[in-house]
């Protein structure tokens, strides 16, 4: 449960600056670019219809939000707002703005800009607008000061503005570009957008008017997109790259002898395999718990992920507030799992496919692992592999049977993943077809409720009836897996996934 | 001859009109549109309504056909899903590269073939014509993909003399970037044109006019370049021409590879994000490159074989 993850070779402590083994990037240094290989290219700087991680996750660089995630992953603390108070019957909160704030062509940041990307963020039409749902409107107070106005009282209301889709930009830049925004962003962060060769290239430029004294360190950040994991790997090794994401769990052993700092965030990603109950058996919990009896967790945290990996005990993942690891997962029985199957409508097993992408390794090698112990319970497991898109599209529709894939968060709250699956008015259960009432009285009681002690209870209750239902067989909690070279220093990404290229230098 | 270039260039125009009816109907036809892939899991059924309205998917196919058709004719090829930008400006950027890498290639592929396949010839049965038949039997086993990783490997990361990645700039370092990948495709396609190299120059050379050649006092290097290799050319034009296609899958992957910006790497991020317009003019100007390269042999064909007449 290590909310930020340092560079460093050695391991040392989450968020101070790293010092690797080789010494190298021990002191701050000024200047420089660093160069970052990432798998594709983003969609967009635009919060409002962002999809794709790696948007996300440029976007946190180039805006700043009101409040910002602290490095323990949980604590919440100030970024543009230097403080803010929820009114007491929990209807409303204000937030006193940092003065003297300037975006990174020098135009000053105004309260009517906070105002402009708030009620955009709050938009229930808008793709994360679900994040934000108790919020009726944001108001501008005076030239320092905006009022969030909910509905009801709303829990998650601090974190969901710690995510990227509660960034503020330039209202002025956003109303020229109209929907060419997302390729124009003008936002407060450490870096601004110089140059963008679609597909190729992204280039961020220090934000000279950034409003931390002394920072950021780097010049200038190039993101790189180079689709294949060896050839990014060579990349490093060759110097042409100084820092990647995605790195193949089986690769980081290898990595780490070549004393390449190798960063790892854990407890913000849990691959699951999702169940679409419209298929029988799949609609028998007792056939689910059976199957999901059926996972070495263990194994494949060991094998697939190279140990990198630990086995899940609940749908969230553990940095998750209000995680609880003890309402009776399941674990690896294959007794335990035959008895469910006799007690099921089908005792004497059945035949049925998961989906994998195709060219997914990891995915493709736990699925093996469990087509292997099924087997032993009488159960046919058919592995199909799907291209990544043809499968995102079976899936949305609903004409799979059985998927494995990873969720992870964007917010430490809980109400951003029990809110879509254990709640089935808004995406179908995320498209298992789980429909259970008292799951979703849960969620709706769990979002509005203030007390921190209830609000606990309340999750562990639902994580209780996910593993006793199991609309989701939780399989490992994965890391998020970064290497870097000795040179960098001060990396530290947060289980956001959030870079944090403002803390970052290169030695040169 | 530029009446018969004229009328090959008209016939293309249906080939490649169906080349495109073919890829406009095939990339509809795979399960996920560009609102699969730019939503995500959280794709709702208003969201995808929005996003296919905004690109006007949610038209009948036959109406988004002659939408495509029409803005065709006058230039316009649409804008990419991805890369909000018009969908020429973004292939006409790239296409000089995968031009480049392609001729790279094909040059290097020749100044590979032509010593070892001649040197093998004139040996043939040979030590030498055994190593270089064994040599070039085992290279072409070799995937692309493995050999780029290798050949970057041991010249990029090790011996640090050629760059890993990127497309350079200016005439000299693009040269020096392109070097690894021209030759990770160069060796794919070498063995056919060594073999069909060697086996004509043997033909050639026990041919009667080289044996009088020979007797009439020629200098064996003037044999050999004036008369030999001249004659030995015409099998190695067309199992070039044929190739043309395979060194432009060749392109796909090691662009891929090797981090550049070409046409080979748009091709494939684009079937992933499923952005039409891309696909499109991409296998298009592909198309239109091997129509262009079997026109350039037939040519050949003229220029080396004075007997072979251009007649429509």
């Amino acid at each position: 449960m290590v909310g930020a993850a340092t560079i460093s070779a050695c391991g040392s402590t989450a968020g101070t600056p790293s010092s690797s083994s080789s010494g190298a990037a021990g002191k701050p240094v000024y200047g420089g670019t660093l160069t970052i290989a990432r798998t594709a290219d983003i969609f967009t700087f635009d919060p409002y219809n962002t999809q794709d991680d790696r948007s996300i996750f440029t976007e946190m660089e180039v805006y700043d939000r009101l409040v910002k995630l602290g490095s323990d992953g949980k604590t919440i603390e100030p970024e543009l707002a230097t403080a803010w108070k929820i009114a007491s019957d929990g209807l409303s909160a204000t937030f006193d703005l940092r003065p003297n704030v300037q975006f990174s062509d020098g135009t000053p940041l105004t309260a009517d800009d906070v105002v402009y990307s708030l009620t955009r963020a709050a938009d229930q039409k808008g793709s994360w607008g679900f994040l934000f749902s108790p919020v009726t409107k944001v108001t501008k107070v005076s030239d320092s000061q905006v009022k969030v106005t909910l509905s009801k009282p709303f829990a998650p209301l601090l974190p969901a503005l710690s995510t990227f889709a509660a960034s503020i930009y330039s209202k002025a830049n956003a109303v020229k570009w109209g929907t060419q925004m997302g390729q124009h962003p003008l936002g407060t962060g450490a870096f601004g957008l110089q140059k963008w060769d679609k597909g190729t290239q992204l280039e961020l430029d220090k934000n000279v008017h950034y409003w931390q004294s002394g920072k950021p360190y780097l010049d200038k950040v190039v993101f790189k997109v180079v689709a294949d994991d060896n050839s990014r790997i060579l990349q490093l090794q060759s110097g042409a790259a100084d820092l990647l994401d995605s790195v193949p769990p089986g690769q980081v052993a290898s990595l780490k002898q070549k004393n390449f700092p190798v960063a790892q965030v854990n407890g913000s990603a849990v691959v699951s395999v999702i169940l679409n109950e419209a298929k029988k058996p799949l609609n028998d919990p007792n056939v689910r718990l059976a199957l999901s009896w059926a996972l070495d967790r263990n194994s494949i945290a060991q094998s697939v992920y190279s140990g990198l990996a630990t086995p899940a005990k609940s749908l969230l993942p553990s940095s998750t507030l209000y995680y609880d690891g003890n309402q009776q997962p399941a674990g690896y029985d294959l007794a335990k799992a035959k008895q469910y199957l006799q007690k099921s409508s089908v005792p004497s097993g059945f035949t049925f496919p998961v989906t994998v992408p195709s060219g997914d390794a990891s995915t493709l090698a736990t699925a093996q692992v469990w087509q292997a112990a099924l087997k032993q319970i009488g159960v046919t497991l058919d592995i199909n592999q799907l291209e990544a898109t043809t499968a995102q599209d079976e899936y949305n529709t609903e004409k799979y049977t059985a998927r494995i894939s990873p969720w992870t968060n964007d917010t430490p709250d809980p109400d951003e993943l029990m809110g879509v699956a254990l709640d089935y008015q808004p995406q179908n259960g995320l498209h298992t077809g789980f429909h259970n009432e008292q799951a979703r009285t849960l969620v709706t009681q769990g979002r509005a409720e203030t007390d921190a002690a209830k609000r606990a209870a309340i999750y562990s209750q639902l994580q209780l009836i996910a593993n006793q239902q199991q609309p989701f067989l939780p399989i490992v909690e994965v890391p998020r897996l970064y290497a870097a070279t000795a040179q960098v220093g001060g990396f530290a990404p947060n289980t956001q996934g959030m870079y944090g290229l403002v803390n970052v230098w290169k030695v040169h | 001859m530029s009446r018969y270039v004229g009328l090959r260039l008209l016939q293309m125009i249906p080939v490649l009109v169906g080349v495109s009816t073919v890829v406009f109907l095939l990339v509809r036809l795979i399960p996920g549109d560009p609102a699969t892939s730019m939503l995500g899991s959280r794709a709702t059924s208003e969201l995808v309504a929005r996003v296919h309205q905004q690109f006007g998917l949610d038209l009948p196919i036959w109406r988004q056909y002659f939408n495509y058709l029409g803005n065709v004719v006058r230039g316009n090829f649409g804008e990419s899903f991805f890369y909000q930008a018009s969908v020429s400006s973004i292939v006409q950027a790239r296409v000089l590269l995968t031009l480049e890498l392609i001729g790279y290639a094909a040059l290097l592929s020749l100044l590979i073939a032509f010593p070892f396949a001649t040197w093998a010839a004139l040996r043939r049965g040979g030590m030498a014509d055994r190593i270089i038949r064994l040599f070039f039997a085992a290279s072409l086993g070799m995937p692309s993909f493995w050999l780029g990783i290798m050949l970057t490997l041991y010249l990029s990361v090790r011996a640090q003399i050629f760059p890993s990645t990127g497309a350079g700039v200016g005439f000299q370092d693009r040269l020096w970037h392109l070097t690894l990948p021209a030759l990770t495709i160069a060796v794919s396609i070498t063995p056919l044109l060594v073999r069909s190299l060697r086996s004509s120059v043997i033909e050639v050379v026990a041919s009667d006019f080289v044996t009088t050649g020979r007797a009439a006092g020629l200098r064996p290097g003037q044999l050999l370049l004036s008369y030999i290799l001249r004659n030995s050319l015409l099998p190695l034009v067309t199992v070039f021409s044929i190739n043309v296609g395979w060194l432009i899958g060749g392109t796909v992957i090691v662009e891929q590879l090797f981090g550049l910006p070409g046409l080979g790497s748009l091709l494939i991020t684009s079937i992933t994000t499923r952005d039409y317009g891309i696909i499109q003019l991409v296998t298009l100007v592909f198309a239109l490159i091997v129509l262009m390269v079997n026109l350039l042999t037939d040519l050949a064909y003229a220029v080396l074989d004075p007997r072979v007449a251009l007649t429509s």
